[in-house]
């Protein structure tokens, strides 16, 4: 092997785990995680390419009124209204990149609508999770906490 | 003067006429989809991927990409193993995913009735850019199935999709 077949076999491998540590950066997402209001559990997982994070366990799984599950009242498309909110899909399409989360969305359940939203990590154990309209600057952030199942 | 709301008519009529639009029905093959074990209580994933070559599909019907003018999900049917019948799960939720276009739930179906294999979900009213997702090389079906209780290590679903896509002509 000459010195410019060398190089370029170097050059490759550093691509190739500078792709992987990337990836397992983004993964570091993946996992069951609390919102700082304690009302729901959310589980992230990869779908393709992207993360998309669902409700699994809520605090009052049923709604008070009828004492049946929670459902997605709110939703502005009527014929979803029947889609039980154990088991919704409220983070949507976050791609990793540059050390966040981006591009995805965050739906809030209890008014029906859905924002912009980033994710970043504060330590393997928080999220920074700002939802916004337009302006990142014009958000607000909540604080997740892991699950760690016992 | 008068003359002018007749042409105005006229002109409506004659690019409204222009402007007419075939609908067509796209059915996907069978497509496989996997839910990973163990499957616990609650919510679970199942996902499978389909290549739906549109472009191929459109050239046999004598249409380009460019043609489509939109798509919708009309109707989503699930076939569970023989091995597990509708009475474990709870509500299915179907959304789409794909690389270059943003997840959308397209269906549901809850409650689940019980004791059948063959399901058939409500799909959504309103739907959006569905041609984005048939566009794509390749699109992931994905269904949140709601257990009632822990079972089998993996789930094995089928799922035909039809779409009906809207073509400019």
């Amino acid at each position: 092997m000459n010195m410019k077949s060398f190089w370029l076999v170097c050059s490759l491998l550093a691509t190739m785990l500078t792709t992987a540590i990337a990836q397992d950066n983004g993964d570091q997402l993946i996992g069951l995680w609390e919102p700082s209001n304690g009302k729901a559990r959310v589980k992230i997982e990869k779908i393709g390419s992207k993360y998309y994070g669902k409700i699994v366990w809520l605090r009052e799984p049923n709604d008070p009124q009828t004492q049946q599950p929670k459902v997605d009242k709110n939703n502005p498309d009527e014929s979803m209204r029947s889609v039980p909110l154990k088991g919704y899909r409220m983070l949507k399409d976050f791609v990793f990149k540059n050390g966040e989360w981006t591009d995805g969305t965050i739906y809030d359940p209890e008014s029906g609508s859905t924002y912009s939203c980033v994710i970043t990590v504060k330590d393997e154990n928080t999220l920074d999770i700002r939802g916004y309209v337009g302006v990142k600057a014009l958000g607000r952030t909540d604080v997740w906490k892991r699950v760690k199942l016992k | 003067m008068k003359a002018l709301p007749f042409f105005l008519l006229s002109c409506a009529l004659f690019f409204g006429a222009c402007s007419s639009s075939e609908v067509l029905p796209f059915t996907t093959e069978e497509v496989s989809m996997l839910a990973s074990g163990p499957l616990m209580e609650g919510s679970n994933t199942a996902q499978g991927d389909y290549q739906p070559a549109l472009e191929k599909w459109l050239q046999s019907k004598g249409a380009r990409m460019a043609d489509v003018r939109e798509a919708k999900l009309v109707k989503a049917s699930l076939v569970l193993p023989d091995s597990m019948n509708s009475s474990l799960i709870s509500e299915i939720t179907l959304h789409l995913a794909a690389e270059k276009a943003d997840m959308q739930k397209v269906g549901v179906l809850n409650p689940v009735p019980e004791g059948q294999t063959g399901l058939v979900l409500q799909t959504a009213q309103e739907q959006k850019k569905i041609a984005d997702f048939l566009r794509q090389p390749t699109m992931t079906f994905v269904a949140d199935i709601n257990l009632k209780k822990d079972t089998m290590p993996d789930l094995h679903l089928k799922g035909i999709f039809e779409f009906q896509i809207t073509l400019n002509r």
